[in-house]
């Protein structure tokens, strides 16, 4: 287990969620209200091309969080 | 937990039929359950204050119950809300002093995404209202042999449960059943805002109650996803996304053009004729000629409208009910973004480059207010249908005597120049208009499904429905208004002399100073101002005031336009006031639709005005300088 930054994520990548950063606490809470929550894990798919969005698979859903969004996030890959 | 907002009012008892509303995320089957309720009838309806708008209607009659309304939500991931468009639900729900305040709430939630949408029933559960739970997809996990326990949701919910087939109508009669015959039921709501820590407890209740009632089969629901995986591992590909998102986006656009097209000429022949039939009735009759000019052609402004409207949210319903517009968001995101702007806002962008009008009602389905300013700002400057006509003139003259390429390559230049501007507009607004509230990418991508045609083309006929009733009158008094200018008071001449001695054509004369530095005279003046009515009667305009003979127009008019010349023996149509008059079209604002329609999606007479006013000065001060910066060049 290490931790990585979200530019070294390989789609087919698990990740556990393992704390929440930043000072956007809109989007934490919606994070929060979409099932992200600490202890979580997602699968990476893929990203969205020219830089666009990332994809996850969180159990039976499919997310679309943009870069800085997911820097939101603090994950280790598993 | 902080309670916010708890008018605990009691909703007076009332004889007024029951409000039913359905409320649920985004793509849970909450239009499609509203249609299998409604049959066909629904009524565009907006919550006060606010341009989002859904739908409303009664039970349809063949599911022979007592009259009962239903309102189709936006769709909304928590009663917490982040945008404008949830914010609407969450008023919906939480103040009771409107009609749109249900008396009671069918939460629908997405089978195949039962943990999540928990949260939210939890929430409206806590608001007191009565309710009952509508899970959709049900054909879905029958599919993968999923079996449901609903027993566990009952008794947490102490609701009735239901499971509904979207596809086939399953479910929807007993749903029914459940609803309240009257309105009297008494309510109070509280919308209970959770904290970080709160809504990590619900989803952790909620994924141990869904695995309950999945009689722990839930692992086989991600099967579902398997066709959809493979269909964005093209859709999200960068050149098999790219080219396919190209590929619709221009089939979609272009037929907008071409399907639109028969259909707007039939409107258009159709009101022609009503006109010229009325005309014959009593030549040189004020009424009639007013009946025919001024009446059916400003109902004939308004209907002309219809075709493109009805098929770009056909093709918008179809794109967004497929799951593909969700595809496309993620893929346009970024470049989008660096114009303060959301992926998911591209379509009335795009659509901007038929028409500016339906582009505007478009704009009511982007969520965040913020971006629905500056799209309706700008989208005025995008290169729309009516400017082509325009432009094939005044480059007919501008090049009539080099290959046929030249001009095709200059017309293309001219709209990617339109989309300069306004991707600078959107830039400059951008960093004018302060974000107060953050909007946010994050979404849940839906899975790719086969949309129901009947649920797409009641939408779509919804929203022709309203264009008709909102914007329709604004077009229609303004184009009288422009039939009077053109009219009076020398209405008994001829044609061409009646416009020249017009209110129109006396106040051209009268500015023609104001026309001098863009290097023409007051008959292209009163053209421009004509213009006003659509930018396509520029042509039309300028054929009757320099006086072309009817055979032949356009080879008429262009000969006549070459011929044409000041008092001093000068030719007005030159290549610097030509260049002037094709940058002039590109940025002002010349279209009545487009202020009537301005001023009822904006809900502002002042920023309609602004916009015009501003548009039309730039556009006139970027042509003079072009007209004495050529001419100062030597170029006449
Ligand atoms: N298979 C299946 N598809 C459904 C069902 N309900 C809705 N859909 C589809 O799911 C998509 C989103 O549904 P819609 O009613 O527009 O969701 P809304 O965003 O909540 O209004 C559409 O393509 C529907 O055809 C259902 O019960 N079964
Ligand atoms: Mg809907």
């Amino acid at each position: 287990m290490m931790l990585l930054n979200q530019y070294d994520l390989v789609p087919g990548h698990s990740l556990e969620i393992s704390d929440f950063q930043g000072s956007d606490d809109l989007l934490i809470e919606r994070m929060h209200e979409m099932g992200l929550r600490i202890g979580v894990r997602l699968k990476f798919i893929r990203r969205a091309p020219f830089s666009g969005p990332f994809l996850f698979q969180l159990s039976t859903t499919l997310l679309a969080l943009r870069e800085e969004e997911l820097a939101c996030l603090k994950f280790k890959v598993l | 937990m902080s309670e916010v907002q708890s008018p605990l009012v009691e909703k007076k008892q009332t004889y007024e039929a029951p409000l039913v509303a359905l409320v649920g995320a985004p793509n849970s089957g909450k239009t499609t359950l509203y249609n299998w309720l409604t049959g066909a009838h629904a009524k565009a309806v907006n919550y006060p204050g606010s341009t989002v708008d859904y739908m409303k209607g009664e039970l349809a009659h063949h599911w022979k119950k007592n009259k009962i309304n239903v309102l189709d939500t936006p769709g909304t991931y928590s009663l917490q809300a982040k945008s404008d468009d949830e914010l609407v639900t969450q008023k919906i729900l939480s103040s009771f002093d409107h009609e749109l305040n249900p008396n009671y709430v069918v939460t629908v939630l997405d089978g195949t995404q039962l943990a999540r949408h928990l949260i939210l029933a939890e929430q409206i559960k806590l608001t007191g209202l009565p309710m009952l739970l509508a899970i959709t997809m049900a054909d879905l996990l029958k599919s993968q042999s999923i079996e449901l326990d609903l027993e566990p949701l009952k008794k947490h919910f102490n609701c009735p449960v239901i499971l509904i087939d979207g596809r086939l109508g399953g479910g929807v009669q007993e749903l029914i059943e459940k609803f309240p015959q009257n309105s009297s039921i008494k309510n109070k709501s509280v919308i209970k805002n959770w904290s970080t820590e709160e809504l990590d407890q619900k989803a952790t209740w909620a994924e141990a109650l869904a695995h309950e009632v999945f009689k722990k089969s839930d692992e086989k629901i991600p099967a579902i996803w398997n066709q959809t995986m493979k269909w964005d591992r093209l859709f999200l590909h960068p050149v098999g996304g790219t080219v396919s998102f190209v590929v619709i986006m221009t089939t979609l656009f272009s037929s907008i053009y071409y399907l639109a097209a028969p259909l707007m000429d039939q409107v258009d022949v159709l009101f022609a004729f009503i006109s010229s039939w009325l005309l014959t009735l009593g030549p040189q009759n004020l009424f009639l000629d007013f009946l025919a000019n001024g009446i059916v052609t400003s109902f004939g402004a308004v209907l002309i409208f219809v075709p493109q409207i009805f098929i770009l949210f056909l093709g918008m319903g179809f794109l967004e009910s497929s799951g593909y517009l969700s595809r496309a968001a993620t893929l346009i995101d970024k470049p989008f973004s660096k114009l303060g702007l959301s992926g998911r806002s591209f379509v009335p962008f795009l659509s901007g480059y038929a028409c500016a009008v339906p582009a505007l009602m478009a704009v009511r389905n982007m969520s965040s207010e913020r971006e629905r300013w500056i799209a309706r700002f700008i989208i005025p400057l995008l290169s729309c249908s009516a400017r082509l006509p325009v432009y094939g003139i005044l480059l007919a003259l501008l090049f009539s005597e080099s290959a046929a390429w030249i001009p095709g390559l200059v017309l293309a230049g001219l709209y990617i120049g339109s989309m300069l501007v306004s991707a600078f507009a959107a830039g400059i607004l951008n960093k004018l208009i302060k974000q107060d509230k953050k909007s946010f990418f994050l979404m849940e991508l839906p899975l790719f499904r086969r949309p129901r045609l009947n649920v797409i083309l009641i939408q779509a006929w919804m929203k022709t429905k309203s264009f008709v009733t909102r914007a329709g009158p604004v077009i229609f008094v303004l184009t009288v208004i422009l039939w009077i200018g053109t009219t009076f008071p020398n209405y008994q001449a001829s044609d061409s002399e009646k416009i020249q001695t017009s209110y129109l054509g006396i106040m051209g004369q009268k500015i023609e100073p104001v026309f001098e530095p863009m290097g023409l005279d007051w008959r292209a003046g009163v053209g421009l101002i004509a213009a006003f009515a659509a930018r396509e009667v520029f042509v039309s305009t300028l054929a009757v005031v320099y006086n072309v003979a009817d055979e032949n127009q356009e080879a008429g008019l262009l000969n006549a336009m070459k011929a044409a010349q000041f008092k001093d023996g000068q030719h007005i149509f030159t290549v610097a006031s030509i260049t002037g008059l094709i940058f002039f079209f590109m940025i002002a604002l010349q279209c009545l639709s487009t202020v009537g329609i301005m001023i009822k999606e904006s809900n502002s007479v002042k920023l309609a005005i602004i916009q015009l006013v501003l548009f039309n000065v730039v556009a006139y001060l970027i042509a003079v300088g072009l007209v004495q910066g050529l001419r100062a060049i030597g170029i006449s």
